[in-house]
Order: C-alpha cells, then structure tokens, then sequence
C-alpha cells in the first residue's frame, strides 16, 4: 500500500534534513504508529505521502502512483485514495458538520443524493449523527476531532492518514479517538497514525515506527504479528526437527532466512511481548 | 482476508470514481463567499466601478471629440468672394471652376442680400434699424465644403486660385486646434484607459489574494481531500465575476445618471461649435458591452491572476501564503 525505498529529503524553505534514506513499507490493512520528537521528521513522512513535498532522492510508491515522478494533476486523485485527519481538525467554520462532511464527497462531483446517504452513515459511524446541522464552534473539541474523521472517511479511502489527532485531546478523548481508529482499521482501512504521545501508543496492539532525525530507527510490530510470527517460527522449528532430525542444522538456518523475522526482530519480540505483557 | 480486502478496494474504487463538476454547487459557494466577504467585496465593487466609470467616461469624451470634429468639419466652409460688377456667367463660371477643384464637396451661391441678411440675424440686428444708414458691405459669395480637412491647405490655394475669386474667409485656425485637441484627448483617455485597467487589475487580484489568506485554511482543506484546480478556482472566478457584473451595473447607472446632471451644461458649450453631445442612449449597447464584458474579464482575470500562484504552493511552501 505505501512503501518508502532509501528516500531523503530536504526541506525546500531552509535547506534542513527531513527525511535520511527512510526505507519502510506498511501493507494495505495495517495500523501503524509513526512516533518520535518533534521536528524527527514525522510530519515529512505524512506530507511525502500526501504529496505535499518532493523528494530529493529514493522511491515512494502509494497505492498505484510513483510519487518521486507523479504529475501535478494527477495529485488529486492520489489524495482521493487518502484520508487525511489533522491535529488542528482544518474544519470550514461556515459550514456545518454535515457540510464540512459532505465536502469530501462533492468534490468528485458525487451525487447529493448519495452524498445524504453516505454522510448519514459516517457520522452515525463517528457518534455525530445529532450534531449534523451544528456547526464546528458549537461542538467539542473531541467532537471536532470526529468531524474531521468523519470527513476522511466520508470517501471510503484505502488509507486514513491522521498527523497528531490527539495532540490537541484530553487522555480519556485521545483514548476514544483512537478506539474510533481501531474501528475503522477493523473495517479495513490501512491506518497511519502519526504521534509522539507514547503512552497512548502503548495502550493499543498496533505496529510502532519510530523516526529520529529524519531516520527510522526502530520498527515493532504488534505484539499480536509478533505472536503469530515466533508462533510459526515454531511451528516451523519442530516440524524440521520431527521429518529429518540429521539435518536440522541446515534447515534450521534456511527456515530462519525464509523467516519474516531476522535474529535480531526475534530477540525484540520476546522483549515486546514481556513489554507489552508487563504493560498490560 | 485478501478476499475481503480486495473487494474493499473495489468498492473503495467504485465510490471514489468522479463524477462530473458540480458546478450549481460551486457556483453557490462563490456567491455566498461575496456576501460572506461582504467589506472586501464592497471594496473592490468600488474600485472597479470608479475604473469602469472612468474608463466610460473616457470612452464618451472620445466619441464627443470626434463627433464635435466631425460637425465643425461639416461646416468647414470657405466663404469665396466674387469681385463685384461681374456678370452672372463669369458668376457661373466661378461656380463650375470651383466644383472642379479636388476634395470640394458642396458648392453653394449666396447672393451679397442674402449674406447681409444672415449676418445681421447673427448679430440679433433688425434689418430696419439699419435701413438706409449703413449699405450692404458684403460681395456676392459660393460656400464650400471641404471634405477631407487633411488636404484643406491645397484646396484652399485653389479656391483663391480661381478667376474672378477675390478674397476667400476661412476657419482653418480653429480646425486646427480641434483636430490637435481630438488627437491630445485621445492620446490622454487611451493612457488613462491602460492606466486604469492595470489599477483595476491589481487592486481586484489583491482583493481576491486576501480573500484567499483569509480562506488558507479551505483551500488546505479543499486540496486534502483531492480537490482539483478547477473545482478549487471555480466559487473565486464567480466570486470574481460577479464582483465585475455588480460593478459594471452600477457604472451604466453612473453614467446615465452623470449625462442627466451634466449633459445640459455640456450641450450650452458643444452648441458654441454648432455641434451637440451625443447621447448615451446611442452607445447604450457598446457601453453596455464595455462595461459589463470588460467587468468580467477584469474579475475573473484578477481572480486567475491570484489563485494561480498560490494553487502552486504546496506543504512547507504553502505555510508561506
């Protein structure tokens, strides 16, 4: 779905580093935590996928479209496929909730009709459904946050991108923001979530990358792909022990190869998993 | 799972595939960003009424000057003396030696009677009052009309050239000054005209350039969820538009408004010259045009002017904006 091959980027405006050969690659389906400091590099990564910024040098490939060679006018239609939610919710004042939902949607020139249709369910799906004909300055700041979810999922993207939804939430709203995320990844959409609140990262099961100065530096999966991982590493394990015990040896060390896993994600995992197990 | 995914990305597909532009809908939103913007909207309906108003006016003090021009060539006529005592077929003779000429296009004979009576009636003096007192000064005469005043010089050294002509009365002095007085207007109102075109367009691009600052946060908006160029531009072009029709209503409105209140005063003075103001109701249809399409123009192309550099702009750069 989104995949990032040794990209680097400057910034255009003062020449600063944003982003030093990033490889990553995140699989349609997934739910992942971008997480870091500020200024690590984060909001780069979200905008290269948003098509926002040019890249210096690499590769990125979203959905269909070559972004280091993707053509201005094609830039809408790559961000149809996108779900975009941000921390400061760029709701239109004006207009109201079902409005500011229905936007998404009458800019592919979608029928009013179905726009009705949709956007009732959407905002049934976000819990909004009352609040349609109130506009943003009479909502919550949690329920603002929901519009805006609401109005990236209006178009049914294949990924919701969200850049610090919770950075302007409560802990108890950030926690129901991202339970709402949770649902919508359950639906399945590949959601990227981009934070640097690290507890609330910790209190959900979901792939964690982080970035510091423009690099990744770590990626843990879920404790849930861990298991199902050393799972089949075990599997594996005995079957090769039980069908040719003499030549364990060698296949031992094809079977670690074929692994998702190399040595040094496994002895992570266990550390994840006794994390998370600790954590939980 | 695969399966399930994959259908959801058919799906996905189906519901994001465009349908056409939603134009009535854009177009409301252009609308109701003029009345939402009301203070910038009135400030460039102002600006661009008082350029259009200037430009019209302009426009008909052109056609004025060409028209007072055109009437005092038409009474552009040499008044040709014939010397006294001759007989009426070298009078004859005079008249058909005077047709002759190039660029003569009216030859008319006033007897000494008729011209004394004629001037007397321009002076407001009763013939009888003078009666007996003063006798008639004046020679028998021909009018001409000159037709291309350009060419007035030679045909004048014709006219006086002509057997039995003996002194000829001419106002080349004063079509001079009209025809040098036309050429300054014109030269004056087409500078104005440019000058206030590219203030027009200006002010109207920097209207809608902070209009769009105001609205960064909608264009980010609109560009996030995959909002085209033509979709983003379309409310600001009828923003832009409108801005131009509302304009140019009220400077057809100004103007007739402006000949009503100044077109006697402007008539008392034409009327010097033998010539009258033209009245607006002739150009109705060019002033009508002219305000209406150049309105317009000036409020979409203000509008393209300004959207076009900031569709540009995208992430870092468009924090700039």
């Amino acid at each position: 779905m989104i995949e990032f091959k040794n990209v680097s980027m400057k910034y255009k405006t003062n020449g600063a580093v944003a982003l030093d050969k990033v490889s990553v690659k995140i699989d349609a389906g997934e739910f992942v935590f971008i997480v870091g400091a500020s200024g690590a590099g984060k909001s780069s990564f979200l905008n290269v996928i948003m098509g926002q910024e040019k890249i210096d040098s690499g590769s990125v490939i979203v959905g269909k479209y070559h972004l280091e060679r993707i053509k201005r006018r094609e830039l809408p239609y790559l961000r149809r496929m996108l779900g975009i939610v941000f921390q400061d919710f760029r709701l239109i004042p004006k207009m109201t909730v079902y409005d500011n939902v229905a936007f998404a949607l009458r800019v592919i020139g979608m029928s009013e009709r179905k726009i009705t249709k949709r956007v009732r369910y959407v905002l049934r799906l976000v819990d909004l459904a009352s609040k349609a004909k109130n506009y943003p300055n009479q909502l919550s700041t949690g329920e603002r946050q929901r519009v805006a979810i609401a109005r990236a999922l209006v178009n049914n993207p294949d990924v919701i991108i969200a850049d610090e939804p919770t950075g302007n939430l409560d802990p108890v709203l950030s926690g129901d923001i991202m339970t709402l995320f949770d649902k919508i990844n359950a639906l399945g959409a590949t959601v990227v979530v981009v934070t640097h609140d690290l507890e609330l990262v910790h209190q959900f099961d979901h792939r964690v990358v982080t970035i510091e100065n423009g690099r990744i530096v770590s990626d843990v999966p879920s404790r849930a792909k861990l298991k199902e991982l050393k799972n089949r590493s075990d599997a594996k394990k005995a079957e090769s022990v039980q069908s040719a015990p003499q030549e364990a040896q060698p296949q031992e060390d094809s079977s670690a190869q074929q692994n998702d896993m190399t040595e040094e994600q496994a002895s992570q995992t266990e550390f994840e998993l006794k994390d998370g197990e600790n954590d939980g | 799972m695969a399966d399930k995914k994959a259908k959801a990305a058919k799906k996905n597909n189906n519901s994001r595939s465009s349908g056409g532009l939603n134009t009535s809908y854009l177009s409301k939103m252009g609308l109701r960003n003029l009345v939402s913007n009301r203070s910038m909207s009135l400030a460039s309906i102002s600006v661009l009424t008082l350029c259009l108003l200037l430009i019209g006016i302009s426009f008909l003090l052109l056609v004025n000057m060409k028209t007072l021009v055109s009437d005092v060539e038409k009474q552009n006529v040499v008044v040709a003396f014939v010397k006294d005592g001759i007989d009426e077929s070298s009078i004859e003779k005079v008249r058909t030696d005077l047709e002759a000429i190039p660029n003569v296009t009216e030859v008319k004979y006033v007897s000494k009677e008729e011209g004394f009576s004629e001037q007397l009636d321009e002076f407001g003096v009763e013939k009888e009052m003078i009666e007996g007192v003063i006798e008639n000064p004046l020679p028998n005469s021909y009018r001409i009309t000159v037709s291309n005043i350009d060419e007035f010089s030679t045909t004048l050294a014709a006219i006086e050239a002509v057997e039995n002509v003996e002194t000829v009365r001419e106002s080349q002095e004063l079509i001079n000054q009209i025809s040098t007085l036309q050429k300054s207007l014109t030269f004056i109102c087409v500078i104005i005209v440019v000058a206030l075109v590219i203030v027009s367009l200006f002010i109207i691009a920097n209207t809608i350039k902070i209009t769009m600052v105001s609205r960064k946060v909608d264009i980010q908006v609109m560009k996030s969820v995959g909002a085209t160029n033509v979709f983003i531009c379309w409310p600001f072009m009828i923003e832009g538009i409108s801005i131009g029709l509302i304009s140019g209503l009220i400077a057809m409105t100004l103007t007739y408004a402006f000949e009503r209140i100044e077109g006697n005063a402007l008539n008392s003075l034409f009327a010097l010259f033998g010539s009258k103001v033209v009245e607006v109701a002739d150009y109705w249809y060019l002033l009508i045009i002219g305000y209406f399409v150049s309105g317009m123009i000036l409020g979409s192309f203000g509008s393209v002017v300004s959207i076009r550099k900031y569709l540009k702009k995208e992430g870092s750069e468009a924090s700039d904006i």
